[in-house]
């Protein structure tokens, strides 16, 4: 028994070391030794600061990095404070609650499709012009200059709003659901503060301190975005991470030297961000501790929050409406301004998207292998025990993915690919995959196994259950819920990778991804339509999929939801 | 112009020593292989025609990776087509790995010559042209020996009529590329918006003043985009006569000066202020269609009459050129020295240049790239069938293309880019 545990602990650690850590390190110190200017392959091996001179040195590369931290901060903020509103608001007001089904669907929807629903919604030849034109505005041509939001900052943080909300929400209600809400706003009432009052000072502090890592984790998100801003843009300058990603892209290769300069940096600004969002914290937390002492009851209006609301709302709604924009450009084969609808529509676009097919096709695979690998990797991990002796620390490795830029680990991870020469092989792809995915899997699996109820497994122990029975037939069924998330989570977060697939695919394997970002950046509104609808299929088969799968075998262990026995 | 390569020049100096000795022991070694390619050569069609069938059943299995630009459904949908084919017909597998930036492909074979992948590089067939072919060329990144004239199609070609098919942006190819298409730069309006269009440099600015926010470029270095600028700077100099030679060997501020004058003059007017330029041709054609501005560009004369028969662009659109004429070049394949398919990217290369596939990429309604072949070396029946296709509603006739003007040494090209970079590209 003793051996058979330690030798599954042998594994899992193995496991881990091949698969995350190494490659991790490999990414980390891929970026950073070049950045340094060793790259012993191009014959660099002086150790100095030039190549990160020559980065600072790019034209409007301090202009791209106020640009980054302006949009990363004011994006994570606005959906930070929108997606507090919506939860006290869900929290009592009943209607609201079918937003909760509209925001599901919504956090699996990639971010490059919300962003070319943006564009095709908020140009300034955009469907909601369109819309309103030429009866409300009078534009036979779209305006030309000044009215509208420019799309490559404004259009970006809409973007991510409408994309962050929601899953900030999520994670907000599933928090709540952890507390005594309920108890404690009662408790707040009794002392005379209002229903809302008694949420947001009492309540929501506790929910803030459980969602500080998915917080964080959208703020280096949002600092370090490239497949929006590739979408909505190219500006001037382009954001910092577009930078590098063009740097990385010069036919020179020395010019890898300063861009790898410019991902370390990128990975400084995430940090940075981090240490700013970190004393507004500091700040806030100070203020509403004052505004506590102080008693204040006061009340909001009713009015007042249903417009709040309102304007938390407003970004998704824009995401939905930008979804549908290109689900109408993907039959679009005329649409022309003014008009508010296509002039002519025909399924001869669809006919001929056998590329995107393909596309979809490397998608699935990538996305599916890495998706169960990262599970069984986290079921390995933590069935062997090996969590509990390296607390802490594993938590942390696995979640570095979601606290550095993603241009920080893949431009050193691509380096460590070319000298081995799995650049463009599926094997580089899956395995960028699993990393990316393993936080998401990890974060839902841990608690999903530590809440078990392992008195089901000492029962079938004592009538003789061999190990690897329990684990397959009483482990499995009770983490069936949570398998079903991570299945599908895993899914939606791969189909969503930008910059790992580009990077891995090394231009051989293009995803569904990779191809909708080109195509919106240059190539027809339909064909742009038709990849962004594409990359919606993925999360809906794999929803009705795991759905059907989960109806035919754990229906009938409908009644154990872990818990106890009595 | 600034040296990209300055902090680190030991390294190309490395880079370069290793190459000389490469071609020393180039030299110097397989004497009886470099004999073999003079007799080759001399016996020429028979000969190559036999040896031909040998690199085809070499061929036959094999996957070409084939790196092209992929910025437009049309050349997409024509690219699959040909993969069908070559499919059909021989047996070979071709993959093509769409490009954002041709450069960042000549960027990968340059990263496996650095790690000495010798063999077995992740591309067989590249499309290319102008500054990356020359940058191949230079870091001796391409198949050692000429290939190209040993194709059988190329008896279809007339190079002493056509001479840009052997010279590449003022740089011989030495049949290392095999010409694939023709292009020219035209510039498209809708006459419902723009009845008469600017139609040279100086009156293009008065226009794009008269006009604020309704004219745009593709951003560098797209392609386009800096063609559009190597268009400016031939129609504004006095003497575009250093414009030929290597950047190096001229006053490079002095004769891009008219160019800076004319942009400082007309960017705070362009689409977005300036501050926002579109990726690429495409993107340029998409805001015509969409009416935010009046002039787009192409280097593809059909390009516009097109994407009319497709419904993407008013059928009031119609193409120009400017007076003085307009950029023209040729388009062409390459294959790398570490390729790993050489043979079937041959065969493939062949194909691509054979009348059939060659006629069939002329069609206005698949791609409408002009052919690369001499209408007078066709059979009859394939001269009747590049005859018979229809040009296109916005295209315009052969006699007015006739005005062209030849492309600048590649040398230019970076360099204008850099410039560029350092004036407009932090947007200010």
């Amino acid at each position: 028994m003793a051996a058979a545990t330690d030798r599954l602990t042998f594994i899992a650690g193995l496991a881990l070391g091949l698969v995350v850590a190494l490659p991790l390190a490999a990414g980390i110190c891929g970026t950073i030794l070049p950045a340094l200017g060793w790259f012993p392959a191009l014959g660099a091996r002086d150790v100095s600061a030039v190549p990160l001179q020559m980065f600072l040195a790019t034209p409007g590369v301090a202009g791209a990095i106020m640009l980054s931290l302006g949009t990363g901060l004011v994006a994570t903020f606005l959906s930070f404070i929108a997606s507090f509103i919506l939860v006290v608001t869900l929290s009592s007001f009943a209607p609201m609650h079918r937003l909760r089904s509209i925001m599901g669907p919504l956090i699996a929807v990639p971010h490059s499709t919300i962003a070319i629903g943006i564009l095709f919604l908020l140009a300034p030849s955009g469907w909601l012009i369109r819309l309103v034109s030429p009866e409300l505005t009078g534009f036979v041509r779209p305006p030309a200059t000044g009215l509208l939001p420019d799309l490559e900052q404004h259009g970006l943080i809409i973007a991510l709003l409408a994309k962050e909300i929601p899953f900030l929400c999520l994670v907000s209600l599933a928090a709540l659901s952890t507390q005594p809400a309920r108890q404690i706003t009662a408790i707040g009432r009794s002392l005379g503060y209002s229903k809302d009052a008694a949420m947001w000072l009492l309540v929501m502090p506790d929910i803030y301190r459980l969602i500080r890592l998915p917080l964080a984790a959208v703020l280096v998100f949002s600092v370090s975005v490239v497949d929006m801003s590739l979408v909505l843009g190219p500006g001037l300058p382009p954001p910092l991470a577009v930078m590098v990603v063009h740097g990385f892209e010069d036919p020179d290769l020395l010019a890898r030297l300063p861009a790898s300069a410019g991902a370390l940096l990128q990975g400084g600004l995430a940090v940075l961000a981090l240490a700013i969002w970190r004393a507004g914290e500091v700040l806030i937390s100070a203020i509403l501790t004052g505004w506590r002492r102080r008693g204040h009851r006061t009340r909001l209006p009713g009015m007042a929050r249903h417009i709040l609301s309102g304007f938390a709302v407003l970004p998704m709604l824009a995401g939905l409406l930008g979804l549908i924009a290109a689900l109408l450009w993907s039959f679009t084969t005329s649409w022309f301004f003014p008009d508010a609808l296509p002039g002519s529509i025909s399924l001869a676009g669809w006919a001929r998207a056998t590329g995107l097919l393909s596309a979809l096709g490397s998608s699935f695979l990538a996305g599916g292998a890495a998706t169960i690998l990262a599970t069984g990797l986290c079921l390995l991990v933590l069935q062997s025990g090996i969590a509990a002796r390296l607390g802490p620390t594993l938590h942390w490795m696995i979640c570095i993915p979601l606290l550095l830029p993603q241009i920080s680990i893949v431009t050193g991870l691509q380096m460590m690919l070319l000298w081995t020469r799995l650049d463009g092989s599926w094997l580089a792809m899956i395995w960028i995959h699993l990393l990316f995915i393993l936080p998401y899997t990890w974060l839902i699996m841990a608690p999903a196994h530590a809440g078990l109820d392992h008195r089901y497994g000492r029962v079938a122990a004592t009538i003789g259950m061999r190990r690897w029975r329990r684990f397959r037939v009483i482990t499995l069924p009770l983490l069936a819920p949570a398998l079903i998330t991570v299945l599908f989570l895993g899914m939606s977060v791969s189909v969503a990778l930008y910059l790992p697939s580009l990077f891995a695919g090394g231009g051989r394997i293009a995803t569904i991804t990779t191809e909708a970002v080109a195509l919106a950046a240059g190539g027809s509104r339909q064909a742009a339509g038709m990849a962004a609808m594409l990359q919606l299929v993925i999360p809906l088969v794999t929803f009705i999929c795991l759905q059907g799968w989960f109806r035919w075998r754990f229906e009938k262990f409908a009644g154990m939801r872990g818990g106890s026995l009595h | 112009m600034p040296c990209r390569f300055h902090p680190f020049s030991f390294a190309i100096l490395a880079s370069t020593c290793m190459s000389l000795c490469v071609a020393l022991v180039m030299l110097v070694a397989p004497a009886p292989s470099t004999a073999s390619e003079h007799s080759t050569a001399s016996e020429h069609s028979v000969a190559s025609g036999h040896d031909f069938s040998s690199v085809i059943n070499a061929a036959t299995g094999q996957t070409v990776y084939f790196n092209a630009w992929g910025g437009d459904d049309k050349i997409n949908a024509y690219i699959e087509w040909a993969s069908a084919e070559v499919s059909e017909r021989f047996d070979i597998t071709l993959v093509h790995v769409k490009l954002g930036d041709t450069g960042a492909a000549v960027s990968r074979i340059l990263a496996e010559k650095a790690a000495g992948r010798d063999t077995n590089g992740s591309v067989d067939l590249l499309w290319v042209n102008g500054a990356n072919f020359a940058a191949l060329k230079q870091h001796s990144l391409l198949q050692p020996a000429p290939w190209v004239e040993d194709l059988p199609n190329w008896q279809f070609t007339d190079a002493a009529a056509l001479p840009a098919l052997k010279l590449d942006f003022a740089e011989p190819t030495g049949g290392l590329e095999s010409p694939w298409g023709r292009a020219q730069l035209v510039f498209s309006h809708d006459t419902a918006i723009t009845p008469l269009p600017p139609k040279n440099a100086m009156a293009l600015a008065s226009y794009i003043k008269k006009h604020p926010g309704r004219f745009t470029y593709p951003l560098p270095p797209d392609f386009i985009g800096l063609s559009f600028l190597k268009q400016l700077i031939l129609e504004l100099s006095i003497d575009p006569s250093p414009l030929y030679a290597p950047v190096s060997q001229a006053d490079f501020d002095a004769v891009t000066a008219p160019l800076w004058i004319w942009l400082e003059d007309v960017t705070p007017y362009l689409w977005r202020g300036g501050k926002s330029y579109p990726a690429n041709y495409p993107a340029l054609r998409q805001l015509l269609a969409d009416a935010e501005i009046d002039i787009a560009m192409a280097f593809n004369p059909a390009d516009a009459s097109a994407a009319i028969a497709r419904g993407e662009l008013q059928p009031t659109v119609r193409t120009y050129i400017h007076d003085g004429g307009t950029l023209a070049n040729v388009h062409f394949l390459a294959i790398p020295f570490n390729a790993s398919a050489a043979d079937a990217a041959k065969v493939v290369a062949n194909f691509l240049l054979s009348p059939a596939a060659q006629i069939r990429k002329a069609d206005p309604r698949i791609w409408g790239d002009p052919t690369v072949l001499a209408r007078h070396r066709l059979d009859p029946a394939d001269k009747a069938a590049l005859d018979a296709l229809p040009r296109g509603v916005a295209t315009l006739g052969e006699a007015d293309l006739t005005r062209t003007l030849a492309e600048p040494h590649p040398s230019w090209m970076p360099a204008i880019e850099a410039e560029w970079k350092r004036r407009y590209g932090s947007g200010n």
